[in-house]
């Protein structure tokens, strides 16, 4: 049992695979241990006749992975990699917008991607095919990437300099929002199939994005999706958020978030 | 199911720290927890219960702090009461808020051997 993670050895470890290559590891988290040694000698002696005492930390209980998503951002941002962190329920069309972003873009820029998923390697194969470098990262029971995942899978991929590096995380509008990778922009996708009202239903993901991505436009008059309505829910939420209303099937809308992006000028 | 891993992490940052002051045995966390920080109560309080705990922790207890939320309005710097991010100021009616408290996710103390 890995106790930062929780999750078990055996079939339910995170897993890293490049699609065409074997399975690279089953378990690698750095659990470094960080052995400062500073002893601050503020013993609490309240002498009570058990001897307990009482630490206190303070601590952020996300520290850690905050602390590995700023060293991700250092280096991302030393290597001029711009990364974005893609988050949203299962089945808004975060794959097909990631392969459509590397049908467009991949002869002007070097897109690398990382997948997250509990089981299969299907999104991964689906992006090899669209023609980026990726690696799966399937999280076993796992909800959710963090910061550590990122960092191992960032080596293995061999991500290069000046290339925009893709994040899927896992589908699930919940418990991504808590974990930082380091990225550039966290972008949230919803989709006209689902409800107007999902920004006030999952505040927290809506809360922590800053680009806001409303898929598959090109349905918009076979469903009651009101865009309007599903803007002024988020902004409620959130203000800064920023909205690209657009479809992965016909491309519609895509190059103003390209824009926004800056995918072209990267090489 | 966040939780588990969050209590996982509470475990791992409490055991570094117990280390550091030679614990043998570690009795109650103490957590301060914002209603907004994106944790469900009943989903943590099961996670606590059934994180495997072994060790300087066998016997562990939790104490949560729920930390009410508090936002200020960013146009007329209202502060108030709210229990969700989409409330708008009472004051002045505008949605650019911002939560100033409730959303804390943090081990405060914790009490050993």
């Amino acid at each position: 049992m890995c106790t930062t993670c929780g999750c078990e050895h055996g079939d339910n470890s995170t897993k890293y695979t490049i699609p065409g290559k074997e399975e690279i590891s089953e378990h690698n988290h750095s659990h470094d241990h960080e052995h400062e040694h500073n002893h601050d000698h503020d013993h609490h002696h309240h002498h009570d006749h058990s001897h307990s005492k009482t630490i206190n930390i303070e601590q952020d209980v996300l520290a850690k992975n905050n602390l590995l998503a700023e060293r991700n951002r250092g280096y991302f941002e030393a290597k001029n990699i711009k990364a974005i962190n893609m988050v949203s329920s299962p089945g808004s069309g975060k794959t097909s917008l990631v392969e459509r972003i590397i049908i467009d873009n991949k002869n002007e820029t070097s897109i690398f991607v990382i997948e997250g998923d509990q089981q299969t390697l299907n999104d991964a194969n689906r992006i090899d095919a669209a023609g980026a470098p990726v690696i799966q990262i399937n999280t076993g029971r796992g909800c959710h990437l963090d910061a550590d995942m990122i960092n191992n899978a960032v080596k293995k991929l061999e991500v290069t300099n000046d290339s925009l590096l893709i994040i899927e995380n896992v589908g699930n509008l919940v418990c991504p929002s808590m974990f930082d990778l380091g990225e550039a922009h966290r972008i949230v996708v919803i989709s006209v199939t689902e409800g107007e009202d999902k920004p006030i239903k999952y505040p927290e993901m809506f809360h922590s994005s800053d680009i806001c991505v409303i898929n598959k436009i090109d349905l918009l008059p076979y469903v009651d999706f009101d865009i309007e309505k599903a803007k002024e829910y988020a902004l409620k939420v959130n203000h800064h958020l920023k909205f690209f209303e657009v479809s992965a099937k016909t491309g519609e809308g895509l190059k103003e978030l390209y824009s926004e992006l800056k995918v072209e000028s990267r090489k | 199911m966040h939780e588990l891993s969050i209590v996982m992490n509470i475990l791992d940052t409490v055991a570094e720290n117990a280390e550091k002051h030679n614990a043998k045995v570690v009795h109650l966390i103490e957590l301060d927890i914002g209603k907004l920080a994106g944790i469900e109560f009943d989903a943590f309080n099961f996670a606590t219960e059934n994180a495997p705990k072994t060790g300087i922790f066998k016997n562990v207890k939790f104490s949560v702090n729920k930390i009410e939320p508090i936002a200020q309005c960013l146009d007329c710097k209202k502060k108030f009461e709210t229990k969700e991010y989409t409330t708008p100021c009472p004051a002045c009616n505008s949605t650019k808020t911002k939560i100033i408290k409730g959303n804390e996710l943090k081990i405060k103390s914790f009490k050993i051997d």
